[in-house]
């Protein structure tokens, strides 16, 4: 963090303070006298004696020819730079130009805010990372890392819009102050399914001033366990005591927010949080999923049963069974190879007791919760394994509720402050829309003008969170600050607080951002009022972020009395060919929705499928092949890779189907997704909100203004298959083939096989024939494939100077990173942090089906089957790799480079000089890993999503005047076209942490009373503190699945440790590139009992 | 220094080998007349009206392929061609490699099978050397735009200036730079220089007018005396040699940008030579597509013979086979290396998602010359010119193979992609043909396009020793081997 200092230190009369402009002037060494009398540094100050001073007519010749010809070559490159520099006539504190100021702060979601430490430069928020000191801190996810973009998005709603149409901010004032004077209005608050102690307090005032009023919450992928647990109350699991997890259905790895899961991964590593012991199988936890579709959580399980989504409470009910709770009296699971994988399940969990955590997931069926509920109260782990907590967020009503009181006329008036989309993503059967329309005035509070913008009578443009003041409860209940980093970027835009203090007011006046003149803003008065504490627990809570000491009260749900009827009553279908499920999913990239504007996020490659700017439906490739439509999608990898037959690249042309379910019939494209439950179909919510003319299938264009540039004609809508009753999946869904209908799908993955080469590793912590033990596997992860016979490379390059000095001469700071597979679990957290970290463009979705994303961090999915898998040989194993620039000591790209723009730093990295850069691409081809991006069009400069804009050049319409480019960091270069750019270890923050750590030292010494001379600086004193600096991937990862550090730190440091491990691998070491980023083995931990887990954790050898 | 030992042994004391008359490489006994005649005619008379068919279309293309193509490309970006950031370098290093090669038979024709005193080479080897230059400049502005800054391309200089940047002499591109700009210089001084004393004759040739001048400046005062005839044989000789290792070093040197590579599928040592191999043939393949129909236009069937396509069509047969050896070479030892990323990528190349292009380099390029191996396949003009564009065609595809299925299939499967070509990269690619056939119709129209000085050369009357042989009752140019006639004409 870096504070400004006003004012130097005054300087006593009887002292000589001695400033000083480097450590060698400090030192005062020899070199450095010689150094200071030259004037100017060697080779240009050479001409010593008279005769050489002397111009002759020769030199003069040569001097002047040579000029001439580099003032022709010169010329041609010369550009104006374009620029406008204002200073600042009235210095904001702390704010230093080029430095970052960072606050606490968080982002409010369902099912808890995420604690974040917001980094600003000029006032511009312009990064999000987690806030490690929080009780609940989780990292961040690719939502939170891409929110910070939405503040700037040019698709960001800006204007008050009147039934649809641009209308004046008084005009709505005057509407706001009738509605607040009257008392007897019968408005409807719909809140989101976050929690804010604030606006808690503010809607009980509300029922208060309007006692005819009624209070909602909804979010379209949040569903209420009122009649399960109680009103309130929410479990979260708590990983650290859970040694064995089941998951349900519930993807809390990835979408499913179910609170911190970073002591789930840190025990997914066998050496403990830090690596700090040695590696132990006992101290790893277990993870079973029953799930259908291919989710992350699924990825990391040791023992996943896939099944089809109708089955789940079947399977439910017998582990219920076997553990002798309620299980309702479904019937019983037959398939023998199942059962015994139930059973053993059961024993493990029974074994372990408190140490459990059974998790369902939040969308399944009641009945699916209350069997969950059920087992976890049988194994008695609620509050060991599973926490559960009583919110104060009570009394709420759902989207029936209201569409019945706007039906029935109970609420005449209708304020939206939920995220969500209810127009476009309520249940299809409550006919939303129809019901809104009766309402007498409707207000809709966004930062989108999305369809039900467009359906409210007044539509009121939001304020980001990152310009708002709020609170917020995370998971576990911490009180935790939402604090304003800038004012609304727009005058217009108003906050959820305001508006809601707004109605409370007498006159109904609309106090936004600063409020008035002489008094505090409105939003933070109320913030602080509800906070209570004093000035010095306040500055804290800014400070930290959080209050000290808070939670939610812990409760002890039982089960519900209904249970065993509602488990009775589940709908159990077996889905069969003629009769499919239906799983509509969250995705990974738009959420519910809500996202489909945000251009990081649209293109981020779904984790499973690694579709990016487009839903699809997703079948398993049997189902396809009994389907009839297996030859139209992609084959299973053949020995010899030829094309699928929707081909590759920019011309994959995904086949079209027809969905059939609940009455309504919707055509998608269809992908194969291997490990998929069989009969199933997975179909992603949130897209097809808008289209424009230019839609391929031309849909309705009406819809174009619900969206952005970003997110039109993204997509397909599945929503209106969705109702009520089948919120998460569906039953009795037939598809049928379109034929003759493609649609372009943009994957960044098209090849999922390892093709035999062990590139991703795995390894299992039980016996394995051939392989041995777990203590023997670990010692042979570094010979896994070519390497078991590959020499030991040798290097030409001496790696020491003729005196023997290492070339990589930096005493202090020597960069490594690793990233461990056992933790990492294939989101793209890291993908967007890098994104927003170093300003990399989007490209768009005709540009990343040629395979011209920019992402530095690719991240890599590989499938994997064992091929003597009799359990389940299409329940592939999934493992995910990211792969970024490597930072080669002995790397393929610098030698190539015919201009030297990639070169090695003395302190070990890869870099990059842009500058220097004119694109020949040899590097690119030259890197084994190809982990480098070229700027094949002015990306930062013209506007990508435009039809055809890019291949327009110059007469191309151009987007770096827009909004978005505030967010840039300015500590990172903006690449113009034809530059080639990668991965550097965001060396901006290396530097600025070695700055830093150079200045602090004066500064100490100064503070301290003592002179310049008396800062001794050595190599210890000038070497950053151990892991005092962290990548911005590294940052972001949920996981903690990437540490990085300085290796002469050795082992101090994390790293430093990871690269002692015997599970550390290098990356095609066959090469012999010497990579400074080396992988960490995956581990998993079967129970040997289970009849999968022969096959369990050989990723590696088995293959596709 | 060794002396001079009395035992040396006489090389003429051998039993005399019988030596078959030699083919007669100008036919029909023409006079030395009639050669300039008919060489410098196509200069002065009006051009047929097949050359302007052919040479306004092929203006037109060049104009809007290359002049528009790299308008577009450098206002536009990179992105306008099918390359990706997986197949980094797509056609416009395939074109490159293609017209490099192609450019190899004129310096090979001109240098070396002048220095080996292969006589057959005057008749085709102007028109080779100028087939070499135009195709090194189609080939040269390739590299030079495929970059994406073209305008900082001269950071590829060495040139000292103040931000201190310098070249990296470990870049086989940087190599690149300097082989392929060496190689052209050395071209077409070579060319120009051994025009001098052609030019001269066109001159001489000429009504007084801009056209006398023109000549008259490049002729450089050529005047045809004993002492200038003395020097420019001795410089040709020079350039010769100066250019003879150039034959081997660019396609080498272009050859390294692929073998120094760590990329499964180039990282191999038989590049150079099969590169070198290669292009011969391919250039050799391009002398004959443009020379059999020139023949024709022009009726130089008396100066380049049957003798001379069979001399090309054998060599093109022994290049082709020494690259299909290549090929096979290659599969066996990825086969051999036992290295699972070597194996595959020739396995991608055989059976991935290109076999198409590899099926078309095996055919084009092994099989087709296998034809040459029969008499009437080489005096078959149709089969001749087939077999040619075949070879032509074959030769993209090498490159296409080499380049782009192996960037579509590198180390690791997750970045794997194939790359399709965009309308502009057939529009660069068709435009320097386009600017091929125009440079080339130019030179026909406006240069003499066989080497009147040297073609004579080859006729009998030229021999020094021709009236002593008709003289001598052993005809020695019959009984006696070349390299004996000196000892011969010493005994006398």
């Amino acid at each position: 963090m870096s504070k400004r200092i006003w004012n130097h230190p005054e300087v006593p009369q009887d002292e000589t303070t001695v400033s000083w402009r480097s450590p060698g002037q400090l030192r005062d060494t020899k070199e450095f006298r010689t150094w200071m009398d030259r004037e100017f540094p060697q080779g240009a100050a050479e001409m010593e004696n008279q005769d050489e001073m002397e111009t002759s007519r020769r030199t003069f010749l040569k001097l002047m020819g040579s000029s001439t010809a580099l003032a022709g070559f010169g010329m041609v490159a010369c550009r104006r730079p374009e620029a406008y520099l204002v200073p600042y006539t009235k210095a904001p504190e702390w704010v230093i130009p080029g430095k970052a100021t960072y606050y606490a702060s968080s982002m409010p979601r369902a099912g808890g805010a995420v604690p974040l430490v917001v980094t600003t430069f000029e006032g511009r928020p312009t990064k999000v990372g987690p806030n490690r000191l929080h009780p609940d801190y989780e990292g961040t996810d690719a939502f939170a890392q891409a929110s910070v973009l939405d503040m700037y998005s040019t698709s960001r709603s800006r204007k008050f819009l009147k039934g649809g149409k641009a209308a004046k901010k008084a005009g709505f004032e005057a509407a706001l102050a009738a509605l607040a004077a009257d008392k007897s209005a019968k408005i409807g608050f719909v809140f989101g399914a976050d929690e804010s102690p604030t606006r808690l307090r503010l809607a009980k005032e509300l029922a208060g001033k309007f006692p005819s009023s009624k209070l909602y919450s909804y979010e379209a992928l949040s569903a209420d366990d009122k009649a399960i647990l109680g009103d309130g109350v929410k479990l979260v699991p708590d990983f650290e005591k859970a040694d064995r997890i089941l998951s349900l259905d519930c993807d809390f790895a990835g979408t499913d927010v179910m609170g911190s899961k970073i002591a789930f991964f840190n025990r997914r590593k066998p050496e403990g949080k830090g690596y700090k012991s040695k590696p132990d199988a006992a101290s790893m936890n277990r993870l079973y999923s029953v799930e259908a579709a291919f989710t992350l959580t699924g990825g990391m399980a040791d023992h996943r049963l896939r099944i089809a989504p109708g089955m789940i409470a079947s399977v439910a009910s017998q582990i219920a069974r076997e553990l002798g709770a309620e299980a309702g009296n479904l019937d019983e699971i037959t398939d023998g190879k199942q059962l015994k994988w139930i059973q053993e399940l059961a024993k493990d969990l029974k074994e372990s007791g408190a140490k459990t955590a059974v998790l369902a997931g939040p969308r399944q069926s009641a009945a699916v919760k209350h069997l969950a509920l059920a087992i976890n109260i049988a194994l008695g782990n609620i509050g060991t394994g599973v926490q559960a907590f009583q919110t104060e967020a009570t009394g709420f009503g759902d989207i029936a509720a209201l569409t019945a009181d706007l039906n029935s006329g109970a609420v005449e008036t209708v304020v939206f402050l939920t995220p969500s989309n209810p127009v476009y993503d309520a249940p299809a059967d409550l006919k939303f829309a129809d019901a809104l329309a009766k309402a007498k005035t409707s207000i809709h509070l966004s930062d989108r003008t999305n369809a039900t913008a467009h359906a409210s009578t007044w539509h009121v443009p939001a304020a980001h969170y990152l310009e708002t003041w709020s609170d917020a409860r995370s998971a576990t209940g911490v009180h935790t600050v939402v604090q304003p980093m800038i004012l609304p970027l727009y005058p217009d835009c108003v906050a959820e607080l305001e508006l809601l203090l707004a109605f409370l007011s007498d006159d109904g006046k609309l106090v936004t951002g600063e409020g008035e003149e002489g008094a505090p803003a409105p939003a933070l008065v109320a913030v602080k009022g509800t906070f209570k504490g004093d000035k010095a627990a306040w500055k804290t809570l800014l400070k930290n972020g959080f209050a000290e000491g808070t939670s939610y009260a812990s409760a002890s749900p039982s089960l519900a009395g209904t249970a065993a009827t509602e488990i009775a009553n589940a709908k159990v279908s077996k889905a069969s060919k003629g009769s499919l499920d239906v799983i509509f999913a969250t995705d990974a990239s738009v959420y519910d929705g809500r996202w489909i504007d945000n251009g990081w996020l649209q293109e981020a490659p779904d984790p499973i499928s690694k579709l990016t700017w487009d839903n699809a439906v997703l079948i398993a490739p049997k189902t396809a092949k009994e389907l009839g439509i297996y030859d139209q999608i992609i084959q299973l990898e053949t020995a010899f890779a030829s094309r699928s037959p929707d081909d590759e690249g920019e011309k994959r042309k995904s086949p079209m189907i027809t969905v059939k379910v609940n009455g309504k019939s919707i055509d998608f494209p269809v992908l194969v997704s291997f490990g998929q439950a069989e009969n199933t179909l997975v179909i992603p919510l949130g897209y097809g909100q808008g289209f424009n003319d230019e839609d391929l299938f031309g849909r309705d264009v009406k819809s174009a203004k619900f969206v952005s540039l970003v997110g039109v004609n993204c997509g397909f809508d599945a929503y209106p298959l969705r109702t009520q009753d089948t919120a998460y999946f569906a039953a009795g869904a037939t598809i049928k083939l379109i034929e003759g209908k493609r649609y372009p799908v943009a994957l960044t993955q098209e090849h999922n096989a390892m093709y035999g080469r062990a590139l991703a590793r795995e390894i299992s912590t039980a016996d394995v024939k051939h392989k041995g033990d777990f203590a023997e596997q670990l010692a042979m992860v570094k010979k896994q494939g070519n390497d078991s016979h590959a020499p030991k490379n040798i290097s030409l390059y001496k790696q020491e100077d003729r005196q023997g000095n290492t070339l990589l001469s930096d005493p202090l700071h020597q960069w490594a990173m690793s990233i461990d597979l056992s933790s990492c679990m294939g989101c793209n957290a890291c993908l967007v942090a890098c994104q927003a970290e170093n300003n990399i463009p989007i490209v768009g979705k005709t540009e990343v089906a040629k395979g011209r994303e920019m992402h530095w961090i690719r991240m890599d999915r590989y499938f994997a089957t064992h091929k003597e898998n009799k359990f389940d040989p299409d329940n592939v194993a999934l493992v995910p790799q990211p792969v970024a620039c490597m930072q080669c000591e002995s790397a393929p790209c610098e030698t190539v480079c015919p201009v030297n723009a990639t070169v090695h730093t003395e302190d070990g990295l890869n870099a990059m000089a842009y500058n220097r850069c004119i694109g020949t691409r040899y590097c690119a081809n030259n890197c084994p890993y190809k982990a480098r991006r070229f700027n094949f069009f002015d990306y930062n400069k013209r506007n990508p999503l435009i039809k055809n804009n890019l291949n327009k050049g110059p007469l191309g319409e151009r987007h770096d005047h827009e909004p978005n480019h505030l967010q840039k960091n300015p500590n990172v270069t903006v690449r113009m076209r034809g530059v080639m750019e990668k991965c550097t270890y965001c060396v901006q923050r290396l530097k600025d942490a070695v700055i830093r750590q150079k200045r602090g030292q004066k500064q100490e010494v100064l503070a301290s009373g003592g002179l310049s001379p008396d800062v001794k600086v050595s190599n210890e004193t000038l070497r950053i503190p151990v892991d005092s600096v962290k990548t911005a991937c590294q940052d972001a990862c949920p996981a903690e699945a990437i540490t990085f550090g300085n290796l002469k730190d050795g082992n101090d440091s994390e790293m430093g440790r990871t690269k002692k491990l015997e599970r550390n691998y290098d990356l095609l070491n066959y090469i012999g590139t010497l990579p400074r980023t080396s992988y960490l083995a995956r581990v998993k931990n079967p129970n040997p009992a289970m009849p999968d887990a022969p096959f369990i954790g050989q990723a590696t050898i088995h293959m596709v | 220094m060794a002396s001079p030992t009395e035992t040396a042994p006489h090389t003429d004391s051998g039993v005399k080998l019988p030596v078959l008359k030699r083919e007669k490489l100008i036919l029909n006994d023409r006079s030395y007349h009639w050669i300039t005649d008919r060489i410098c005619g196509i200069i002065e008379n009006k051009q047929p009206l097949l050359w302007w068919l052919l040479f306004l279309p092929s203006s037109l293309i060049a104009l809007i392929g290359v002049g528009g193509g790299l308008f577009h490309l450098v206002s536009t970006g990179v992105g306008i061609w099918g390359n990706t950031n997986r197949v980094m370098w797509g056609w416009p290093i395939v074109n490159f490699v293609f017209w490099i090669g192609i450019g190899h038979a004129g310096t090979l024709i001109s240098a070396i099978l002048f220095l080996t005193r292969q006589n057959w080479r005057t008749s085709i080897n102007r028109a080779a050397e100028a087939m070499t230059i135009f195709a090194v400049m189609c080939a040269g502005i390739f590299p030079a735009f495929h970059v994406g800054r073209v305008w900082f391309a001269w950071f590829l200089a060495p040139i000292p200036n103040a931000n201190a940047i310098w070249q990296n002499f470990k870049s086989p591109l940087l190599w690149d730079v300097f082989a392929v700009s060496t190689y052209f210089t050395i071209s077409l001084i070579f060319w120009f220089l051994g025009m001098v004393p052609d030019l001269a004759t066109i001159r001489d040739r000429c009504k007084p007018g801009i056209r006398k001048v023109l000549y008259g400046i490049f002729a450089l005062g050529w005047r045809g005396g004993n002492r200038q005839w003395s020097h420019y044989e001795m410089a040709y000789l020079l350039l010769a040699a100066l250019s003879t290792p150039l034959v081997l070093s660019v396609h080498s040197v272009v050859s390294f940008d692929f073998a120094t590579s760590v990329v499964p599928g180039w990282h191999t040592t038989i590049f150079p030579p099969y590169f070198v191999a290669g292009a011969i043939f391919g250039g050799f393949a391009m002398v004959l597509t443009i020379m059999i129909p020139a023949r024709f236009i022009y009726g130089l069937q008396d100066l380049i013979t049957m003798k001379h396509i069979d001399n090309m069509a054998k060599i093109i047969l022994l290049t082709g086979t020494i690259v299909g050896y290549a090929y096979l070479m290659e599969l066996f030892v990825a086969f051999y290396s036992g290295a699972i990323y070597e194996m595959d990528a020739f396995k991608f190349r055989i059976a991935g998602p290109y076999w198409w292009a590899y099926a078309c380099m095996m055919t084009f390029n092994v099989l087709s010359p296998q034809f040459f191996w029969f008499k009437w396949c080489r005096e078959n003009l149709w089969v001749v010119m087939i077999i040619a564009m075949c070879v032509n065609v074959g030769m993209w595809f090498e490159r296409f193979v080499i380049i782009v299925t192996t960037l579509a299939r590198m180390w690791l499967p997750g970045d794997w992609k194939t790359f399709s070509p965009t309308g502009q990269d057939q529009m660069l690619f068709v435009g320097t043909i386009g600017m091929f056939l125009t440079l080339f119709l130019l030179f026909l129209r406006f240069l003499p396009c066989i080497n009147i000085a040297e073609v004579k050369w080859a006729k009998e009357e030229s021999d020094p020793h021709f009236e002593d042989n008709e003289a001598h009752e052993d005809h020695g140019a019959e009984n006696i081997a070349a390299y004996q006639q000196e000892t011969a004409s010493n005994r006398i």
